[in-house]
């Protein structure tokens, strides 16, 4: 029951994550793309979560962690860029 | 028995983590601006997030793994409205344009003495 569970939220969260990738290549503004790309930051880390069930390698929950906080530096740094046109 | 409720418990927070998810990215698609794109997108992403690493919280085994899924669920829950906030800020001070018939409320224009006000357009 849960495997079948775990099968369509895999596939579910699939056909999302190309939902977003079509809104990063249409959306007109910069921030568009930055939130669609956050979004499917997002779905690739829920995909992670139910690999580790599906595989039963408990290891990559600090995948999924660590994917989590370098996410998050490289939107701030995108971000910082758009607002003042440099990096540093 | 309480294994079979632990999975029930388990597929029901997977599935609502799911719609939230589904429900955002519908948001994400069919809302016509940056603005109202966020305001689907901020809380659905963090609920959905948060609601499925909950349901995987009843799967894994051991308490290592238990700690490492409510340690990124407490990180999933203050960093994405930090980000949303942000990405928000970023696009009012480049000056996206907004669609017809909204209108601002402006706050920041008061605080900075003018210099951030909405600029010349994306």
């Amino acid at each position: 029951m849960i495997d079948a569970v775990m099968y369509f939220l895999a596939a579910g969260v699939g056909i999302l994550g190309l939902a977003a990738l079509y809104r990063a290549f249409v959306g007109p503004t910069a921030t568009d793309r930055i939130v669609a790309m956050n979004m499917i930051v997002t779905t690739v880390v829920v995909y992670i979560l139910i690999f580790v069930y599906i595989d039963g390698n408990y290891f990559f929950i600090d995948v999924a962690l660590l994917f989590i906080l370098a996410a998050f530096i490289v939107t701030l740094c995108v971000l910082k860029f758009l607002r003042e046109g440099r990096l540093l | 028995m309480l294994w079979v409720l632990r999975d029930i418990l388990a597929i029901i927070f997977l599935l609502l983590g799911f719609f939230f998810l589904a429900v955002g990215i519908i948001g994400l698609i069919r809302l016509p601006d940056i603005y109202n794109r966020l305001h689907a997108l901020g809380k659905c992403d963090t609920m959905g997030t948060g609601l499925i690493i909950l349901g995987m919280m009843l799967l894994v085994p051991g308490m290592t793994n238990v700690v490492k899924l409510a340690l990124m669920g407490a990180l999933t829950y203050t960093i994405n409205p930090v980000m949303t906030h942000i990405i928000t800020k970023t696009a009012y001070v480049r000056g996206t344009p907004m669609t017809e018939g909204s209108f601002i409320i402006s706050t920041y224009y008061e605080e900075d003495e003018g210099e951030f006000f909405v600029g010349e357009g994306d």
